[in-house]
C-alpha cells in the first residue's frame, strides 16, 4: 500500500461545501476511485422541493431529496451511520444483516434477503422518499433501482461496505442528506484522529519491522490483498501472509503456515455475537491446533480473537485499532483500544461498553 | 477339442483358476500402489520440506534412532499423515458403499447421492448450522452427528417406505430420490433464510473437503471403516447372486430382503460416518464401482475390495493435486476429483476393455 | 427323494391365485405343469421353491415340513430356473454358474467347486463359454447357463418356469434333453411349467394340467392330453395323435 492511500482528511471540511475527497489508491481503476469518493457536490436549494446533489457509487451525480422522512436503508452500515448521527426515527427499512449497535433496528420491516436480493413489493409499501442501496451484489439489486426509479421513488446507491475506505464519504453524504453536517463531521473527526494516528506511526516502518499475519475467518481460510482485511493489516503496520494468493478468500495448506510461522494470529470468530466462552474456545482450539502450536505466533501467546463487528461497518476503525495494538504493542503502548471504543459508543450511540468483541 | 476328458474338464477350470489368481494379483497390485501413492503423497505438500526429509521423519517413527527436525515431523506426522489416511478411507468408504448399493439394488445409477443420503447428511448439517439445533448434543460436533444422524434417518425413511410396499427395489431408489428432492428443498429453504455467515458455512460443508483433518477423526474412523467393509465383503455371494434377480437369489438360499436391509444398513453407516467429517463428497460412491466393473469384472468378492481401493486412489490423487497445485491455496477436493475420474472414466467407458485379468 | 404338496393356496392380498393344491413328485420323474395363462403354473412353482410364502397348505420333503428347514438347507435341494435370466452388471458366464455353489461354499471357493461348474460346463456343452460375459449371449445359451447354475446346486430337485418359452426349436429341445439326462442320470426330479404341450407330452412322465387356480386333472401325457381336456380347459378344439415315441401329438384347430 502506498503512502497517498490513507486519509486526506485536510479536504473532508471543504468537502461538505461541494468538493469532492478523493482516495488515492494506485491498484483501484479510475472507477472503483470514483466510487470511493462519493461525496457531495452541491446543496441546491430550489423552491419547495429541496434536493441534494451528491455522487453515487458509480460515480454519476444524483438529487436526491434533502431531509426525506421515510428511508429505506438495505447495507447495515448506514444504518449504523445513520444511527450514530441520530436519525434513525426517519428509518422505515432495512435489509441484512442486522446492523451493530443498533439494537431497535431488529423491529424494522425487513425488505431484502441475502439470497435473493431485495423485495421491491415490500419497499414500496413502506412508501419511502429515499432509499438507499448497496451496488456490490451482482445484478439483482440493478434490477430493484430499476423498478424503483420506475416507480419514481429516489434511489441512492452507496459503495459496498466490503470496500476500506467508504466509511467516512458515506457519513458525510449521509449528513449532507439528512442536514447533520456538524454531527458527521465529529464523526469523520473521531475516526481520523485515531487512523490518522495509526497511520502515522506504522508508515516509516520498514519491511522488516512489519511483522507477519496470519488471519482466519475459518479454519484455514484467510484473506489475500484483495480484501478490506488486507487494509487493516497493512495499515496496522503488519504483512500479510496469504496476501498473494490467487483466490480472494483461499484456503491454504497448513503445512504452508505452519513453515510461514506468522508472528500474529488474528482469528474472526464466528457468530454476531459471541460471547466470552465462545472467544475463548476458538482461541483455544486455534492454539492447540497441530499444525499451529509450534508456530511463533503461538508460542509468544500473540493469537488474538476479533468479533465480526469489528472487522466491516462501523466498527471498522476501532478494529483497525486492535489490529495496530497487537502488531505493534510497543508502537501503541499508550493507546487503549477498548476506551476509544467505549468512548465511540458513548459518543454517538450512547451505550456502555457491553459485549466481549476481542480476546 | 481336446483328446482326453479329464484335460477337457481342466479348460474352463483353468481359466477360471488363472482369472482368480491374477484378479488377486491385481487386487494385492492395487493395495500396494495406495500404500505406495499414501507414502509419496507424504512426501509432498506446500512446505519446502524436501522428499528424503519428509522420509525420513516418516521412518524416524519405525527407526529409533533417526534424527529428523521437529518440523519436518510435524509437518508429516501431524499435518499431512493424517490427512493422507482420511482421503484413502473417505474414498475407501465410498467406492465400497457404492459398490455395495449399487448391487443389492441391481442399479447401475445408485449411490450415496441418488439415495437421498447425502442430501440428508447435507439437510441436518445445515439446520445444525442454521437453527443451532442437533438431534443430540451441543457444542462443536453437533454438525458432525447431526449429519451422522440424518443420513442414518434418510435411510430408515427410503427402507420403511419401500417395505410398505413389499421392498420393491423400483420403490426404494425413487422414495430415495424423493428423500433427496425434499432434504434439497429444505437445504435451500435454511439457506434462504440464514445469514450470509451461515450461508457460507453451509456452501462449504456441501463443498467438502479434507483440509480440516483431524488425526482423532483418523483414529476414529479406521476401525469402523475397516470393520464394515470386513462385514459387507462377506455378503460378497450374497450380491452376487441377487444380481441375478431376487427369485434366484432365493432359490440359493439367501434371505434377500435381510441381506438388503442389512447392507444397506452398513453401506448407510459406512457413508455418514465419513461424510460426516468431511462433508459432502460426490461422485466417488457413484463412479467407482463403474470403473472396477469395467477393469476387474462385477464378482462382489473383488468388486468391493476394488471399489474401495479404487476410490481411496482417486481421492487420495485428487487431494494431494488438490492441495499442491496452486499452493499454499487449496482446490476443493470434489472440483480435482471430477476433473480427474470423470475423463478417466468416460475413457473406460468407450475402449470398453472388460478383461484386465485375462 | 419325494416331493409333495398338500392343500396348498396362494393370493395376493383379496384375490387369490392357488386352491387347494395337492400333488405328489415321486423320484426320478419328470412333471409338467400345463394350463392356460394365469392358471397358477409359475405360481405354483415359485410356492414350491420358498420364493412365495404359500397362504396355506404345506410342502413335504420326503415327509418333512419344507419350510421347517434352513434356507441354506433348502436349497440344495431345489434348484431353481427362471423363465428368463437379466444380469444388471457383467459377470462372466462361469461366475454366473458359480453363483449356484452359493448354498454349499463359505466365502472361499475352493477347487472342488470349480470343478463341478467346470464340469457341469462340459455336461451342457457350453464350458467354450466360461469367460464370456452373460449379457453377451443369446437366450438359448443364457437358459442353458441358468440350467447350469441349478445344476451345481446339486439339488434333488429341478424347478424350471417355461423353460421353453422363447428359444428356438433347436434349443428347446437340447434343454429338454438336458432335463431328461439329468433326472436319468442323477436320480432327480423336475418340476416344469410348460406351454407347449407337445414338449410337455414328449418329455414328461406326469402331467398336471391347472386350471382357475385348482388341478383339474393328473396322469401321465396320454390319459391327460385329451381332446376333451383340453377343450374344458383352454377353450380350444383340437386334434390329438399318436406322436414320436407313442406320446400324444395336439394339433390345436381352433378357439371355441
Amino acid at each position: 500500500m502506498n503512502q497517498e492511500n490513507g486519509y486526506c482528511r485536510s479536504m473532508s471540511n471543504e468537502a461538505v461545501c461541494g468538493l469532492v475527497g478523493v482516495i488515492m489508491n494506485k491498484k483501484k481503476s479510475l472507477i472503483i476511485l470514483m466510487i470511493a469518493s462519493l461525496l457531495a457536490i452541491s446543496l441546491t436549494v430550489g423552491g419547495e422541493a429541496e434536493t441534494v446533489k451528491v455522487v453515487d457509487a458509480s460515480g454519476i451525480y444524483v438529487d436526491v431529496p434533502a431531509s426525506p422522512e421515510r428511508i429505506v436503508v438495505l447495507p447495515s452500515t448506514p444504518i449504523e451511520l445513520i444511527y450514530a448521527l441520530g436519525e434513525e426515527k426517519r428509518i422505515v427499512g432495512r435489509g441484512v444483516p442486522l446492523p451493530a449497535y443498533c439494537p431497535s433496528a431488529k423491529d424494522l420491516p425487513c425488505v431484502a434477503s441475502c439470497s435473493v436480493g431485495p423485495n421491491v413489493e415490500a419497499m414500496l409499501d413502506l412508501k419511502p422518499d429515499l432509499v438507499l442501496m448497496c451496488a456490490s451484489n451482482g445484478t439483482k439489486p440493478t434490477a430493484a433501482l430499476e423498478r424503483l426509479q420506475a416507480a419514481s421513488i429516489p434511489v441512492l446507491s452507496l459503495p459496498s461496505s466490503c470496500e476500506p475506505d467508504t466509511l467516512l464519504p458515506q457519513i458525510e453524504t449521509l449528513g449532507l442528506i439528512l442536514d447533520r453536517q456538524e454531527k458527521a463531521n465529529e464523526f469523520v473527526e473521531f475516526i481520523e484522529k485515531y487512523l490518522g494516528l495509526i497511520e502515522e506511526r506504522t508508515k516509516d516502518l520498514g519491511p522488516d519491522e512489519k511483522p507477519t499475519v496470519y488471519f482466519e475467518c475459518k479454519e484455514y481460510k484467510t484473506v489475500n490483498e484483495e480484501t478490506p482485511l488486507q487494509h487493516h493489516i497493512s495499515l496496522a503496520g503488519g504483512t500479510n501472509i496469504a496476501a498473494n494468493q490467487s483466490v480472494e478468500r483461499p484456503i491454504v495448506s497448513s503445512e504452508w503456515v505452519l513453515e510461514t510461522n506468522p508472528d500474529i494470529i488474528i482469528v474472526g470468530v464466528k457468530g454476531e455475537s459471541p460471547t466470552e466462552e465462545e472467544m475463548r474456545a476458538t482461541r483455544d482450539e486455534v492454539m492447540s491446533r497441530p499444525g499451529l502450536k509450534d508456530v511463533k505466533a503461538v508460542r509468544d501467546g500473540k493469537v488474538y480473537v476479533i468479533s465480526k463487528k469489528l472487522l466491516r461497518g462501523i466498527g471498522e476503525p476501532i478494529g483497525c485499532l486492535y489490529f495496530a495494538k497487537w502488531i505493534h504493542p510497543a508502537l501503541f503502548e499508550d493507546i487503549d483500544p477498548q476506551a476509544i471504543h467505549e468512548e465511540f459508543l458513548q459518543m454517538f450511540f450512547g451505550q456502555e461498553l457491553e459485549e466481549t468483541y476481542v480476546y | 477339442m481336446s483328446i482326453n476328458e479329464d484335460e477337457e474338464i481342466l479348460y474352463a477350470e483353468e481359466v477360471y483358476t488363472r482369472a482368480s489368481w491374477k484378479k488377486t494379483l491385481l487386487t494385492l497390485f492395487l493395495f500396494i500402489m495406495v500404500l505406495t501413492l499414501g507414502v509419496l503423497a507424504t512426501t509432498i505438500g506446500a512446505s519446502s520440506l524436501g522428499i528424503s526429509e519428509s522420509l525420513h521423519a516418516l521412518l524416524a517413527e519405525l527407526i529409533p534412532g533417526e534424527e529428523v527436525s521437529h518440523f519436518a515431523q510435524v509437518v508429516v506426522l501431524q499435518l499431512r499423515l493424517p490427512r493422507i489416511l482420511m482421503a484413502i478411507i473417505t474414498g475407501m468408504s465410498l467406492g465400497v458403499a457404492g459398490a455395495v448399493m449399487q448391487g443389492v439394488l441391481r442399479n447401475p445409477l445408485v449411490s450415496p447421492f441418488t439415495l437421498g443420503l447425502s442430501s440428508g447428511a447435507a439437510c441436518g448439517a445445515a439446520i445444525a448450522i442454521v437453527l443451532g439445533v442437533g438431534i443430540l448434543g451441543t457444542g462443536q460436533y453437533i454438525i458432525m452427528i447431526n449429519a451422522f444422524l440424518f443420513s442414518l434417518l434418510t435411510m430408515a425413511v427410503v427402507y420403511g417406505i419401500a417395505r410398505i410396499r413389499g421392498t420393491s427395489i423400483e420403490t426404494l431408489i425413487l422414495a430415495g430420490v424423493a428423500m433427496g428432492y425434499l432434504f434439497s428443498a429444505v437445504i435451500s429453504l435454511l439457506q434462504y433464510a440464514s445469514g450470509n455467515e451461515q450461508l457460507r458455512e453451509i456452501v462449504f460443508w456441501l463443498m467438502g473437503g479434507l483440509y480440516a483433518t483431524k488425526s482423532e477423526s483418523v483414529i476414529i474412523l479406521i476401525p469402523i471403516v475397516l470393520f464394515i467393509t470386513i462385514l459387507l465383503m462377506r455378503y460378497s455371494w450374497d450380491l452376487n447372486a441377487m444380481s441375478a434377480g431376487e427369485e434366484v437369489a432365493s432359490s440359493l438360499g439367501i434371505n434377500v430382503s435381510q441381506v438388503r436391509m442389512i447392507c444397506l444398513f452398513l453401506s448407510t453407516v459406512l457413508t455418514a460416518s465419513v461424510i460426516a467429517f468431511t462433508g459432502i463428497i460426490g461422485f466417488i460412491g457413484l463412479v467407482s464401482p463403474h470403473l472396477c466393473r469395467l477393469m476387474i469384472g462385477s464378482d462382489h468378492r473383488y468388486l468391493i475390495p476394488w471399489s474401495g481401493l479404487t476410490g481411496a486412489l482417486l481421492l487420495l490423487v485428487s487431494d494431494t493435486i488438490g492441495r499442491t497445485m496452486i499452493s499454499p491455496t487449496e482446490i476443493p477436493v470434489g472440483v480435482v476429483t471430477s476433473f480427474i475420474g470423470v475423463p478417466f472414466f468416460l475413457y473406460l467407458l468407450v475402449r470398453r476393455k472388460r478383461r484386465w485379468w485375462q | 427323494m419325494k416331493l409333495s404338496v398338500k392343500e396348498l393356496s396362494f393370493g395376493y392380498g383379496s384375490t387369490s391365485t392357488l386352491e387347494d393344491i395337492t400333488m405328489e413328485v415321486d423320484e426320478g420323474k419328470i412333471v409338467s405343469l400345463v394350463g392356460p395363462n394365469g392358471a397358477g403354473k409359475s405360481t405354483l412353482i415359485k410356492c414350491i421353491d420358498r420364493i412365495l410364502k404359500p397362504r396355506k397348505g404345506t410342502v413335504f420333503l420326503d415327509g418333512k415340513q419344507a419350510a421347517m428347514l434352513t434356507s441354506k438347507d433348502f436349497s440344495k435341494m431345489m434348484g431353481y430356473v427362471p423363465q428368463s435370466t437379466h444380469e444388471v452388471f457383467p459377470y462372466t458366464v462361469f461366475d454366473v454358474v458359480l453363483m449356484g455353489r452359493r448354498p454349499h461354499i463359505g466365502w472361499r471357493v475352493n477347487a472342488n467347486d470349480v470343478k463341478i461348474v467346470a464340469k457341469t460346463l462340459k455336461f451342457l456343452g457350453i464350458e467354450d463359454f466360461a469367460s464370456r460375459y452373460f449379457d453377451e449371449l443369446s437366450g438359448g445359451e443364457k437358459q442353458k447357463i441358468a440350467m447350469a447354475r441349478a445344476i451345481v446346486q446339486e439339488p434333488e430337485f429341478l424347478l424350471l418356469d417355461e423353460p421353453t418359452s422363447n428359444l428356438d426349436i433347436r434349443h428347446q429341445l437340447e434343454v429338454m434333453n438336458i432335463v431328461k439326462k439329468l433326472v436319468l442320470q442323477r436320480r432327480i426330479s423336475a418340476v416344469m411349467a410348460m406351454h407347449d404341450l407337445n414338449l410337455a407330452s414328449r418329455f414328461s412322465d406326469i402331467v398336471v394340467m391347472l386350471k382357475d387356480r385348482g388341478i383339474y386333472t393328473m396322469g401321465d401325457p396320454v390319459s391327460v392330453l385329451t381332446p376333451e381336456n383340453i377343450e374344458k380347459v383352454y377353450g380350444v378344439k383340437s386334434e390329438v395323435k399318436n406322436g414320436h415315441m407313442d406320446r400324444p401329438y395336439i394339433m390345436p384347430l381352433e378357439p371355441i
